[in-house]
């Protein structure tokens, strides 16, 4: 497939940055080269300035597509199983918020929501649509689809404008998402019912495998991203 | 590998401004020179807004973590939990009342969690950035790097105070659709989350490059 010859897929060479700028401590530093795999730690407040992973946007299109396929049987499967009286009882993650709005405590129904549901969903979903604006935008320079308006670096610049605003969402939205810390709530709950109802059998159900998956693509899509090389990308006057 | 001399400048020496989003620095020309005002630049690459220090940064601290100390109190005060239970009718548990029981009951590691989820971890963050503050206000900055680094433990530990409310979420809606018992949500199950999302908040309000700013002057 011509797709995979467009372009740099992956950051697997020595960066050459004129100035980075700590965002901790605010420290200026000038003409600064990071080989692959080294990240560049500031010197007075050793916060990690940049990271140069070897990131592969394919490899992250994989993550991300994966998550957002398993994200509606992690949401909608049952993820908690339990037998009492030999009578099955199950819940899925939407139940948690439902009987909050059954009960009419509408701001725990909405921060459960927002941060083991919506963000995310949010958080695959943006990254996977500013990956693709990167890939549109390059099949179109390499006039590898047909450009619908014929305008070539007029809707190139339009989609890369979309990739900007989808990116910087993605990272707003990416300091909100704990689905580790629902795991680990989750857990504890299926501990606590083992010991304290008669006679259970409490057990993980189908849905909670699927919420494993798409806990870990959450997590490895963003530890595994190199932002700045995907800004790069995205950035206009860096590319030609 | 030698040890690199920096030179120690800061970028608002050079006049730059650093992009939060996109890691962007841009080269303004400075007309004022007071970093705590908006002075409406954008970012060229990323088109955020971009300012010198968060804006209002530290008044707007300062008022979360009182928010948040005002919400920690009637969150271990009220019950999270009301219970009602076959032939032992009504009860309400609060937070430490919920850990109690689960020492008395042998799940001492559960209570540890929960305990360390929902007690410790947000008087840690509501104390220490108070600190911080005051370590702004009052130049107490002997130990720049050690405040950093309470600084970032802050911005890690937050969610996780969260534990709590995805635990009762998950148990109020397993014992709702078994029939067995009726849960309510209490009071302080309100309090306790919007603490954990204000703490949060203020933790991203508050702007550690403070903590650096008259670095060269006292060298």
């Amino acid at each position: 497939m011509a797709l995979f010859q467009i372009g740099k897929n992956s950051a697997t060479s020595v960066t050459h940055l004129s100035h980075a700028v700590c965002e901790c401590c605010d420290l200026l530093l000038n003409d600064i080269s990071i080989p692959p795999h080294f990240n560049l730690t500031c010197p007075r407040c050793n916060t990690v300035v940049f990271h140069n992973r070897a990131n592969s946007l394919w490899r992250e299109y994989a993550l991300v597509l994966t998550g957002l396929l398993l994200f509606w049987p992690a949401v909608y499967l049952p993820i908690l199983q339990v037998t009492q009286f030999a009578r099955l009882t199950d819940v899925n993650i939407l139940d948690g918020v439902f009987i909050f709005i059954e009960q009419r405590e509408f701001i725990i129904a909405f921060i459960v929501f927002a941060s083991a549901i919506l963000s995310p969903f949010l958080n695959l979903l943006l990254l996977f649509l500013s990956i693709s604006a990167i890939y549109l935008d390059r099949m179109i320079n390499a006039r590898q689809i047909v450009d619908p308006l014929m305008e070539g670096q007029q809707s190139s610049r339009r989609v890369l404008r979309c990739g900007v605003a989808f990116f910087r969402w993605y990272q707003a939205v990416n300091p909100w998402v704990m689905l580790e810390v629902y795991l680990i709530g989750f857990l504890v709950t299926m501990s606590n019912v083992d010991k304290v109802l008669v006679n259970p059998g409490a057990g993980p159900g189908p849905g909670f495998y699927a919420f494993l998956v798409v806990m870990l693509t959450t997590i490895l899509s963003s530890l595994l991203l190199n932002s700045q090389f995907v800004w790069q990308c995205l950035d206009k006057s860096w590319k030609r | 590998m030698e040890a690199i001399k920096y030179p120690l400048v800061s970028a608002l020496s050079q006049e730059m401004i650093h992009c939060h989003t996109c890691d962007e620095a841009t080269k303004v020309v400075l007309e004022k020179t007071d970093i705590h005002v908006n002075d409406g630049y954008r970012c060229p690459r990323c088109y955020s807004s971009i300012h010198l220090r968060k804006v209002n940064s530290i008044n707007r601290t300062w008022g979360f973590v009182l928010l948040g100390f005002m919400m920690f109190i009637p969150s271990h005060v009220f019950p999270i939990m009301v219970i009602t239970e076959l032939g032992e009718g009504t009860y309400e548990k609060t937070i430490i009342g919920g850990v109690i029981g689960m020492f008395d009951n042998g799940l001492w590691h559960l209570g540890l969690i929960i305990f360390f989820a929902s007690v410790m971890i947000p008087l840690f963050k509501l104390l220490g950035l108070a600190g911080l503050l005051l370590a702004v206000r009052y130049k107490w900055l002997k130990h720049r790097l050690r405040l950093t680094q309470l600084y970032r433990i802050i911005v890690f530990v937050g969610r996780w105070a969260m534990i709590d409310i995805f635990f009762a979420a998950i148990l109020i809606s397993l014992v709702q659709f078994g029939g067995v018992a009726n849960i309510l949500a209490g009071y302080a199950a309100t309090f306790f989350a919007s603490m954990c999302i204000i703490t949060m908040i203020a933790a991203e309000a508050f702007d550690p490059r403070f903590l650096w700013d008259h670095f060269e002057e006292e060298k």
